[in-house]
């Protein structure tokens, strides 16, 4: 899915009470949620003593027990673990996919919106070519050229973003660019390269880092699309795509072991989406 | 006592009743019997996991379009379940001691379905057009082998000469890759993926590539086979084939009544199936190579044949195949499956889990060493293998399988890297020497399919010899041509020493697994492990 | 105005020719020959057919020959033969195209329809409905596509059998893949439009409206919609992306065949003609739209024609 669905608004909306809204609950729930996938990603041992790869043949796809919170997929392994260890690869993932797009995003948006003329006539032609590519089928074709694997499945996911970020900052550079401001410090003799990391930047950077913190969630799900389809990670190794597509064929006799990843998912992509809603409306309200 | 056969006695009506039962449960033993009587008419469908991008039998290899099209086109002869010949289009033939010159006497009534007569002269230009390169055929022109040169004596009969010795022929005169098309509408069709016209029982109405093909009876039809159950038109009255990739999505259509036949059940479901009053499984094991993984010898570390054996003692494909089918496929133990002409059981003994022998073995080459993740290493290189395959042609259970080996194998030390790829980057790995080890099976009864994978002009990029074995072409060249008993010595000693060399590490016996709805009457089996529709009806 | 006319076509064309060459060149990037995969296998191969097929296929020629021979017959609209099917390129799509063609128009109508009805009953109003609705598009896009299908197969196919599981039978097989697809796309739709209508309604001019005794409902459907619909057209591109990408996964799930699956297979089997011809069409796609788009914008809003002249 694009990367890009949850519009920016353009108003806030209006503030019922009063207080820091760095402390309600709307924003702490999500944060915690958020900061507790940091932690499985930085350490997920601490969450499970088991390994996600060691496999028990006699203990195939058994129910959840006390040892086995999630139950055990179909070579026997612990379906918990594997989630623990996968969300730490799937965030990692998502994580340096949008960094990728970001970076790439903001190279090619500053370049197409402050570029001599005929460079940005190009630029802006080549944008619109990334852009009727559907983002799949650029990943696609990035993990053909490439090969598949969890870093390749990063640089596929990112690259395929950047005509989003692109065109979103493109559209913020020319409306910066059309403000007084920067006329003011043209006329001032400022140099370019100063105007642009002084004041077209920081103006710009706020809409992206909130498109970017929803973004997280929408690459960890086109990543796990392709695993899906058989194009993402390699097994044995244990990512959130790769469960679900593991899981599918055992639906009827031992659904849990996708539902149950499944649940997780949703719940850590519904956390940084709100996470992100919630950075831009508090930082709306003080801009 | 007494009094018990007093009140026997005395109820005369408790009597009536009991023999009435007798009687009704005799009638039930008999009328068992009486549902046999095949049922004229009804659509057949049928649910495949696999699709082909082709339906012209003769420029595919694909075993989907073989199964479909084993009911629009005949062949020259059939080959029963147990192995034997049966006349067919060719009432009856004569082949030399040699196996160089073969002589076909065909039928002289059957007509294809758009009318034209079957004669020499159409089976001629159906086998050399075959032979044509501009054709780009390849895997029905390996069955026809060196051909010299093909006659017409007379109408009705077909000589085909070799310069050397060729004995498979038979065997794939008899399958759907050689079926014989009407010349009529080859000569006038430029393009033939989407088409075909033959003289079988059901005749091909549509092929949707990605979605399936519909077939309709074909009335006048009555040339069938010599192992066919009945003779005359086919119950059915119409089979529509649908493409459902989706194993869950297939399942469900069968047990919900969508569909009367599906193939490759996912093993899981299996004991599910089995146990649904409606529905029954049957399963015919695949003749030819079973699934083994290739152990390329020609580099890396399996050139060692030390190495090769470690590998081959460290896996236990009796508990691997366990879990990943749920006992719904047997393990192998040698290179072909037990149902292949010339199998030999003794091989079975030759190989076999030890991880001790194992370990012993590694040691002894040189591999002594073990790294942090518990590898062995020598030289300060691991000991790591690259398994290349493409999953678009596997099943979830196959991966599984492998899985489970790689777990198996890591115990000795060994640490086999699974390697996914697309047909494009397989056919590069394969065609570039860039693996350690592949996997694939071959279904054919004939065991002249070990030339196809041992004789070294079959090395990629020219063929399926992934272990690169040069050391068996004498024996299989002279296997090809060579008298009945002279072929069962030379396959025996070549099953021997494919196992003993360790070329290929044996894994499970594939096998073709019908879900059929229990209304489902009449499937019998072709050798290439495909059901056969001709003698299918179904009860109300 | 010919100008402009002549502007948008040269963006169309470069659009295009920069599509074919990406694509062009990224295939040629990846390892692996057309020829192999379709003479490998079970298939034995000599050297003699080998050769034929690479030059049947025309791969025998220096790389910027094949470049040139394929963008002048493309330029004329003959994309080749695919190299699976054997067919002209163009007739495997469009038989591929009607299949998702289907699916896709019934997806985005229902999505509209949907995320129409969610925007005007919860803009501005009903904390808690508005809460729910807000919460379970958020669900929705938060879950991946293929999952919903799953899902709702097993649930009301496998379980209920209310609706067949095969893939091209008759409007009972399209309705749920249809839902799978539409719901995400409602999800993000519902959202937009809500956000607009709520912007619209705190307008001065609703109050002007509200004053002269317009009911709500009519205030909505008939001012406020229009505003929001503006917000929705800029995403129109997105959402042709989003339903592309949404039926490959679709498709596999549901086992219909359609676009998503023949690009999934030319990609795999290196089918160059094929991939080119399925990027041309999405570009060509892309850029049609966004043109019809442009114009739908003018139509929309009046006050973009005089600023666009």
């Amino acid at each position: 899915m694009s990367s890009n669905p949850l519009l920016v608004r353009t108003h806030p909306p209006v503030s019922r009470r009063g207080g820091n809204p760095w402390l309600l609950p709307k924003t702490l729930i999500p944060a915690a949620f958020v900061l507790l996938l940091i932690v499985t990603v930085i350490a997920p041992q601490w969450f499970t003593p088991l390994k996600p790869d060691d496999m028990d043949m006699d203990a195939v796809l058994s129910a959840p027990t006390l040892r086995h919170l999630f139950g055990t997929d179909s070579l026997g392994r612990d379906v918990f673990s594997r989630v623990i260890y996968g969300s730490a690869l799937s965030l990692s993932i998502g994580l340096g996919a949008t960094l990728i797009a970001c970076v790439g995003g903001m190279a090619l948006g500053l370049l197409s919106a402050l570029a001599p003329r005929a460079l940005r006539r190009v630029l802006v032609r080549l944008l619109d070519i990334l852009l009727a590519f559907p983002e799949l089928l650029l990943a696609l074709l990035v993990i053909a050229v490439l090969g598949r694997g969890p870093t390749n499945t990063l640089i596929a996911v990112g690259l395929a973003g950047i005509a989003s970020y692109a065109r979103l900052l493109r559209s913020q550079v020319l409306q910066v660019k059309l403000s007084g401001y920067v006329e003011h410090s043209v006329a001032l003799g400022e140099s370019p390269l100063r105007i642009i990391f002084r004041h077209i930047l920081p103006n710009t950077l706020r809409p992206l880092l909130i498109l970017a913190t929803l973004g997280i969630g929408q690459s960890v799900l086109t990543a796990s699309s392709l695993s899906f389809l058989g194009l993402g990670v390699v097994p044995p190794t244990a990512e959130w795509g790769a469960l679900l597509a593991d899981g599918r064929d055992y639906l009827d006799v031992a659904p849990w072991i996708s539902l149950l990843p499944a649940t997780v998912v949703a719940l850590s992509v519904i956390a940084l989406t709100l996470l992100g809603r919630r950075l831009q409306t508090i930082l709306a309200k003080g801009a | 006592m007494n009094k018990k056969t007093n009140q026997w006695e005395k109820r005369p009506l408790v009597r009536a009743l009991a023999a009435a039962m007798l009687v009704m449960a005799s009638g039930q033993i008999f009328s068992v019997n009486a549902a046999e009587t095949p049922v004229q008419g009804g659509t057949l469908n049928v649910a495949l996991g696999s699709d082909t991008p082709i339906i012209d039998p003769s420029i595919t290899g694909q075993s989907v379009t073989a199964l479909i099209d084993r009911n629009v086109v005949d062949s020259l002869v059939g080959q029963a379940e147990d192995n034997r010949f049966t006349p067919w289009l060719a009432s009856r033939w004569e082949v030399n001691d040699n196996h160089t010159d073969y002589v076909f006497h065909l039928r002289k009534d059957v007509t294809f379905s758009d009318g034209t007569p079957l004669d020499a002269e159409a089976v001629k230009y159906n086998l050399e057009r075959i032979l044509d390169p501009k054709t780009t055929s390849s895997y029905s022109k390996s069955l026809l082998g060196p051909i010299k040169t093909i006659t017409t004596p007379d109408a009705y009969t077909v000589a085909i000469h070799y310069d050397s010795p060729f004995a498979p022929l038979l065997q794939g005169l008899s399958l759907p890759y050689l079926g014989i098309q009407s010349p009529t509408y080859l000569k006038k069709t430029q393009n033939t993926s989407n088409t075909v016209v033959g003289s079988g029982p059901f005749i091909l109405k549509s092929f949707v590539k990605g979605s399936g093909s519909q077939l309709t009876r074909r009335a006048d039809y009555h040339w069938g086979p010599g192992y066919a159950a009945h003779t005359g038109p086919a119950y059915l009255e119409a089979i529509n084939f649908k493409y459902l990739p989706e194993s869950s999505v297939r399942l469900g259509a069968l047990t919900s009544g969508q569909i009367q036949a599906i193939d490759a059940i996912p093993p899981v479901n299996a004991k599910s199936v089995k146990n649904n009053p409606a529905l029954e499984v049957k399963t015919k094991e695949n003749p030819g190579i079973v699934r083994v993984l290739y152990l390329n010898t020609s580099k890396g570390p399996f050139t060692d044949v030390k190495v090769r054996q470690a590998f081959l003692s460290a896996t236990d494909p009796a508990s691997a195949v366990k879990v990943a089918f749920f006992g719904t496929l047997k393990a192998a133990d040698n290179v072909l499956g037990p149902q292949t002409q010339y199998y030999d059981p003794s091989v079975a003994k030759l190989g076999g889990f030890n991880l001790d022998k194992a370990n012993k073995l590694l040691d002894d080459a040189g591999w002594t060493a073990k790294n942090a993740a518990g590898i062995r290493t020598k030289d300060g290189q691991p000991l790591t293998v690259d398994f290349v395959y493409d999953p678009s042609t596997l099943e979830t259970s196959d991966v599984t399988l492998f899985q489970a080996v790689q777990f198996q194998v890591k115990k000795a030390g060994i640490d086999l890297k699974l390697d996914p790829v697309d047909s494009g980057g397989f056919a590069d790995r394969t065609n570039n020497n860039q693996y350690d080890v592949v996997s694939s099976f071959y279904v054919r009864a004939e065991p002249d399919i070990l030339r196809t994978v041992f004789h070294s002009s079959y090395a990629p990029p020219k063929g399926s010899n992934y272990s690169h074995i040069s050391a068996l072409d004498d024996k299989l060249t002279q296997a090809v041509g060579a008298p009945d008993a002279q072929r069962k010595q030379l396959y025996s000693a070549i099953q021997r020493e494919v196992i003993e060399q360790a070329y290929v590490v044996p894994l499970s016996v594939p096998a073709y697994q019908l879900g059929i709805s229990k209304k489902v009457h009449g499937i019998s089996w072709a050798t290439n492990a495909k059901p056969n529709f001709y003698d299918v009806w179904l009860s109300h | 105005m010919l100008w402009t006319g002549i502007q948008r076509l040269f963006t169309i064309l470069a659009v295009l020719w920069g599509a074919a060459t990406l694509t062009f060149v990224a295939l040629k990037l990846i390892p692996g020959d057309p020829v192999s995969i379709l003479s490998g296998g079970a298939n034995v191969v000599d050297d003699a057919f080998r050769a034929q097929l690479t030059h049947e296929f025309g791969l025998d020629q220096p790389l910027w020959l094949q470049y040139l021979h394929y963008l002048g017959h493309a330029l004329i609209g003959n994309f080749g033969q695919s190299y699976q099917y054997r067919e002209p390129v163009i007739a495997v799509i469009f038989s591929a195209l009607k299949q998702t063609l289907v699916l896709a128009v019934g997806a985005l109508v229902l999505a509209l329809a949907l995320a129409v009805l969610n925007a005007l009953a919860t803009a501005g109003r009903w904390r808690y409905l508005r809460t729910f609705f807000t919460g379970l598009e958020l669900c929705l896009l938060s879950t991946p596509v293929y999952w919903l299908g799953i899902i709702l197969l097993s649930l009301f196919s496998f379980k209920m059998h209310w609706f067949p599981v095969m893939g091209n039978e008759g409007w009972q097989s399209l309705v749920l893949p249809i839902i799978t697809l539409s719901l995400p796309l409602a999800a993000i739709l519902s959202q937009i439009l809500r956000d607009g209508l709520e912007e619209a309604l705190s307008q001065p001019f609703a109050l002007t409206v509200r004053t002269r005794g317009a009911g709500e409902t009519r205030l909505r459907l008939r001012h406020g919609l229009r505003h929001a619909t503006l917000a929705a057209s800029t995403l129109t591109g997105t959402m042709l992306a989003n339903v592309l990408s949404g039926s490959i996964l679709t498709e596999t799930v549901f086992g219909r065949a359609g676009i998503g699956k023949i690009t999934l297979q030319a990609i795999a089997s290196r089918d160059m003609p094929l991939v080119l011809g399925i990027v041309m069409l999405s570009a060509l796609l892309f850029v049609i739209i966004n043109l019809v788009v442009d114009a739908a914008y003018l139509l929309i809003d009046p006050r973009l024609r005089k600023r666009s002249s």
